[in-house]
């Protein structure tokens, strides 16, 4: 079973998905196994949380589950 | 006096033939992330990832291997992108079970080199009779009496010396160039699929480069009874290896968990890295065991974001697997008997049966898989169309970080349109000794079956 994700940023970065660069980017929908995966994103590390344990449910490409990342605000 | 030499030097030479000894695979003190044959990084094949092809060879004997040989045949005379090349050369991936791993393994190492060799080397020998005349050879008696050498391992020095010309994976990686080989085995212990790439090996604390291919290749290919398991070690942990968050999400979600598939496969990788005083060894078998397609390496590098294939979803504009399947239905003649099937034939019916229901799900799976991906994004544009044509709002959704064509290939011998040729095929033996004539059939309907194929067909109009 397939789940969907949409990484919100304010700048377009790479997705880090279970440690690996994932091709996808941020604002995309993102396709992935069901279970849990840990989220970040590729470049500098000026966002909060560094990295979130997800575990998507019940999503569809239409419908995919947030997950927002907000940029520091003192760098 | 000479005659005491003599039978000392021949005493002497069968006690040491007595502690013949397998092949061990050597250890890998450190952990190096680029280290040995891996598929590429990403960042170095976008551009040549707009299509991408993956072919899946399929176990079963010489008639797989030359089927397969027919079907790459095929694609070498099949020109793409106005001629500029064919679409073997777009060719990313092979992934190969048992006979089919002997095409693949030599045109890894030797390229097109394959079409005016192999034929001799392989296809049209009796490797079959070789393997028996060993067994006949007094000297192996002895060397067979060793606990740590057995039948296979005479089959072993035989591809090594006659086949592969003593090519370790080494010579693979000194390639440099595309396809990437994945010979598939199975592991005796736990069902799986055992894929033969040093991520893997990574998992043994050991060094794929030094291995010669034909040992995975007979590890790939070892029938069960027939052949004996292929051995190997599992090394103490290489110092800064550790499994990856992939397989460290799969186990903690167990497996009542909400993707037991996925902690199936992380957990059946994983107890060689965590319990190795319990694992000391592995001992692989055919690959058909397990996929005697070949695909299912493909479906879970697509499926894992561990995997090579995940990272490059957003790449592909063509994603296209070509199966060669060499399945064959004998003429069955259990029915018309009272009296139950003997031990020989509930023996082999024990060790296909579950293989050749598996190989048809595997092809759909890896079909359904592939389209599901391909139908998701499909699925945002459509609303997206609605949205434009009903809403005047200009809403914009989403859009889906990939956008492929999918194109699935099967290659059977159940597709031969001739009812006469088909069940001539369809009643091969598996085997590694057919005749030349079986073997140029068999390349030529490997050709035949590609061209007249429908979604090969849709396919070429769009990249030709």
């Amino acid at each position: 079973m397939n789940e969907y994700i949409l990484v919100e940023f304010d700048e377009n970065r790479e997705v880090i998905i279970d440690e690996t660069a994932s091709g996808y980017y941020t604002g995309d929908v993102i396709e992935l196994g069901a279970g849990t995966h840990t989220i970040s994103l590729e470049g500098p590390k000026n966002f909060s949380p560094l990295e979130q344990d997800i575990n998507p449910s019940g999503t569809s490409s239409i419908k995919p589950l947030p997950i927002p990342f907000f940029k520091d605000t003192h760098t | 006096m000479k005659t005491i030499q003599r039978t000392s030097a021949l005493i002497l030479l069968l006690i040491l033939a007595g502690c013949a000894h397998y092949l061990v695979n050597a250890p890998k003190s450190n952990y190096e992330a680029d280290f040995g044959y891996r598929y590429l990084p990403k960042a170095q094949t976008t551009e040549q990832d707009k299509i991408y092809v993956v072919l899946a060879l399929s176990g079963g004997g010489t008639r797989a291997a030359a089927l397969s040989y027919g079907v790459m045949e095929k694609l070498k005379a099949t020109p793409i992108q106005n001629g500029s090349e064919t679409l073997l050369d777009e060719v990313d991936v092979i992934s190969s079970v048992s006979g089919g791993s002997f095409t693949a393994a030599y045109y890894g190492l030797f390229g097109d080199q394959l079409f005016s060799d192999f034929k001799d080397k392989f296809l049209c020998r009796d490797i079959q009779g070789e393997l028996t005349q060993n067994l006949f050879n007094p000297f192996n008696w002895f060397r067979l009496m060793s606990p740590n050498f057995n039948r296979i391992d005479l089959a072993i020095e035989l591809y090594n010396e006659t086949v592969f010309d003593q090519k370790t994976y080494q010579d693979l990686i000194n390639n440099g160039k595309q396809p990437f080989v994945a010979v598939n085995a199975t592991n005796l212990t736990t069902g799986s699929q055992f894929t033969f790439t040093q991520p893997g090996f990574d998992i043994l604390g050991s060094n794929l480069s030094t291995l010669p291919v034909a040992r995975a290749v007979a590890s790939s290919s070892a029938f069960p009874i027939l052949l004996s398991p292929v051995s190997y070690k599992n090394y103490p942990a290489s110092k800064g290896f550790d499994l990856s968050r992939d397989i460290k999400n799969g186990l903690k979600d167990q497996y009542n968990g909400p993707n037991p598939r996925r902690y199936m496969w992380a957990y059946n990788q994983s107890i060689y890295h965590t319990d190795k005083a319990e694992h000391p060894y592995v001992h692989l078998m055919d690959g058909g065991l397990s996929d005697n397609i070949g695909v299912r390496y493909i479906a879970d590098n697509f499926n894992h974001s561990s995997g090579f294939l995940y990272p490059r979803k957003t790449a592909i504009n063509e994603l296209i697997i070509i199966i060669a399947n060499a399945k064959t239905q004998p003429p069955e003649s259990l029915d018309e008997d009272e009296s139950p099937p003997n031990l020989i034939d509930v023996a082999y019916k024990t060790a296909t049966v579950s293989m050749d229901n598996y190989s048809f799900e595997s092809v759909q799976m890896i079909s359904d898989i592939l389209k599901v991906s391909e139908r998701a994004a499909q699925e945002i544009l459509d609303c997206q169309a609605a949205i434009d044509e009903h809403c005047s709002s200009g809403y914009k959704l989403p859009r889906m970080g990939h956008d492929f064509k999918v194109t699935v290939v099967e290659v059977n011998f159940l597709n031969v349109e001739d009812s006469v040729k088909r069940q001539r095929l369809l009643s091969l033996p598996t085997s590694f000794k057919l005749s030349k004539t079986q073997v140029d059939e068999l390349i030529s309907v490997g050709g035949e079956l590609l061209e007249q194929s429908k979604a090969f067909n849709n396919l070429l109009k769009r990249i030709k």
